[in-house]
């Protein structure tokens, strides 16, 4: 649908483990070609409401979701659509880089393509050189492709990782702490990166580094507990927040 | 369309899906117990049997499958990973046993000291578990994504436990023992759910990936 104003709109969100409710009533519109960070204290349900974007909360045996998803204008969770294709569309970048230790750096980021049936050599060459320039890694590999991804550093494993991602052209991207695992050169990278994936993508960032959510995202979501407590422009939220629990945590002064 | 392979093959899924929520319940059993010092060993012995008996069945029937329809590349793939599988998930019910055995030789002991918490290993191994049983159920490359991180992820949690039990003072060698098995077998666990998403990936695709 074009001209959605709005590439995700939560609705009514509740999302559990088994009898836990871990998500209560999340209400929030994501813009498209914007960050969105999602912020708040370990264990306040960051990681369940991002894999609820994608179906991928559902695959714990037990993991439920009620309410609604709506990407483009269309409930993810209606029942004819199919969490294969959605998951496609909306691609994940997770906490620890993990490209494939056999593989080089072009097959790391060719395999998704090649697993979808795609063999055309020249098809293929442009995607992964597409992707890796994307990513911001091209000028650091070009001329060594074919050397294993797991010889790349932290930083450089990563955004191999966010090539993987882009090469089977997804809709929007959401990542998970991806620099949890990174040193603070290789963060600013990525964060970079984020700036300039914003461009093309809705990128949603989950984070527990408040600083990293103020540095790189247009819009900030605080969760505690399991609840939306604040969620607006970046700028609103960290300079004049309206929640006390939002001020309290972003100053510091919270578990 | 539907060819007449296509009800075998989804039997034998089947059958593999009850093997995983039974070798699930055993692993989450074996991790209960193993917190609350229980002896939990008859439960997950009986289930661990019944898993061996599911896979008895599938190797039965995927082999008979074999005989009459004599497949040929997917259907064939997919029948050669189902028997794998059924092994794989063999040995998460034989390492839920081993984990609830520990128990049940060291008996009770009581925690001093700050020791490594594994219920963030476990929260992943269950997750690792999951993912892999779901690309049983379909085809899902965002799955194997996921996988991945979550194994490495398990590698560095099972490697940071250890070294979290070697800087322990003082401590009772029962509880080192104790916990040092506990996380070597659930880093096991792990490994077997990597296998499983390479098998399925092999027989979706003819590709083979080695994901560690
Ligand atoms: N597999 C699981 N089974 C049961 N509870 C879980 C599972 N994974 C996470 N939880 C619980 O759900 C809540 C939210 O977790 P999560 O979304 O991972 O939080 P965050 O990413 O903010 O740290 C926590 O209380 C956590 O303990
Ligand atoms: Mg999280």
């Amino acid at each position: 649908m074009m001209g959605h104003p709005y590439k995700f709109e939560v609705e009514k969100l509740d999302a559990y483990f088994g009898e836990k409710k871990v998500l209560n009533n999340i209400n929030m519109k994501i813009r498209d070609k914007a960050v969105t960070a999602i912020i708040g204290p370990s264990g306040c349900g960051k990681t369940t409401l991002l894999r609820c974007l994608n179906r991928m909360h559902e695959i714990i045996p037990g993991a439920r979701v009620h309410g609604k998803v709506l990407f483009n204008g269309v409930n993810i969770y209606d029942d004819e659509i199919d969490p294969v294709t959605i998951r496609r569309k909306i691609g994940m970048v997770f906490q620890k880089p993990n490209p494939f230790p056999m593989m080089s750096i072009y097959e790391n980021v060719a395999i998704g393509l090649k697993l979808n049936g795609v063999r055309e050599r020249k098809k293929l060459d442009s995607a992964v050189e597409r992707a890796l320039k994307m990513a911001n890694l091209w000028d650091e590999v070009k001329n060594d492709l074919h050397r294993s991804g797991a010889s790349l550093s932290g930083g450089q494993q990563q955004r191999l990782c966010i090539a993987r991602a882009l090469a089977v052209e997804p809709e929007a991207i959401l990542m998970d702490e991806p620099c949890s695992a990174l040193d603070p050169i290789a963060t600013e990278k990525i964060e970079s990166l984020i700036r300039n994936l914003a461009e093309e993508y809705a990128v949603i960032i989950v984070t527990h580094n408040m600083q990293q959510a103020a540095r790189v995202s247009d819009f900030t979501a605080f969760l505690y507990l399991g609840e939306l407590i604040e969620y607006g422009t970046t700028k609103e939220l960290f300079e004049n927040p309206k929640n006390p629990l939002t001020e309290k945590y972003i100053t510091g002064r919270f578990g | 369309m539907s060819k007449p392979i296509d009800s075998g093959l989804r039997q034998i899924k089947t059958l593999l899906q009850k093997m995983g929520g039974l070798a699930m319940e055993s692993i989450k059993l074996s991790i209960h117990a193993f917190n609350k010092q229980e002896d939990a060993h008859i439960q997950i012995e009986a289930w661990s049997n019944m898993i061996l008996i599911l896979s008895e069945e599938v190797e039965d029937k995927a082999t008979e499958l074999m005989a009459l329809h004599q497949p040929m590349a997917k259907d064939l793939r997919t029948l050669k990973a189902y028997i794998k599988i059924s092994y794989d998930i063999e040995r998460f019910g034989r390492y839920a046993l081993d984990i609830s055995e520990i128990q049940r030789t060291i008996g009770r002991w009581e925690i001093r000291g700050a020791v490594f918490s594994i219920d963030e290993l476990v929260s992943k191994v269950m997750r690792i578990v999951s993912l892999a049983l779901s690309l049983v159920e379909e085809e899902d490359q965002s799955i194997i994504w996921e996988l991945a991180s979550v194994e490495s992820e398990i590698d560095s949690l099972h490697l940071r436990g250890l070294k979290a039990l070697i800087e322990l003072k003082d401590a009772d060698p029962k509880q080192l023992i104790a916990y040092a098995l506990t996380i070597r077998y659930l880093e096991r666990i792990a490994d077997h759910a990597c296998y499983i998403a390479e098998s399925m990936t092999y027989a979706y695709t003819g590709k083979r990936i080695t994901l560690r």
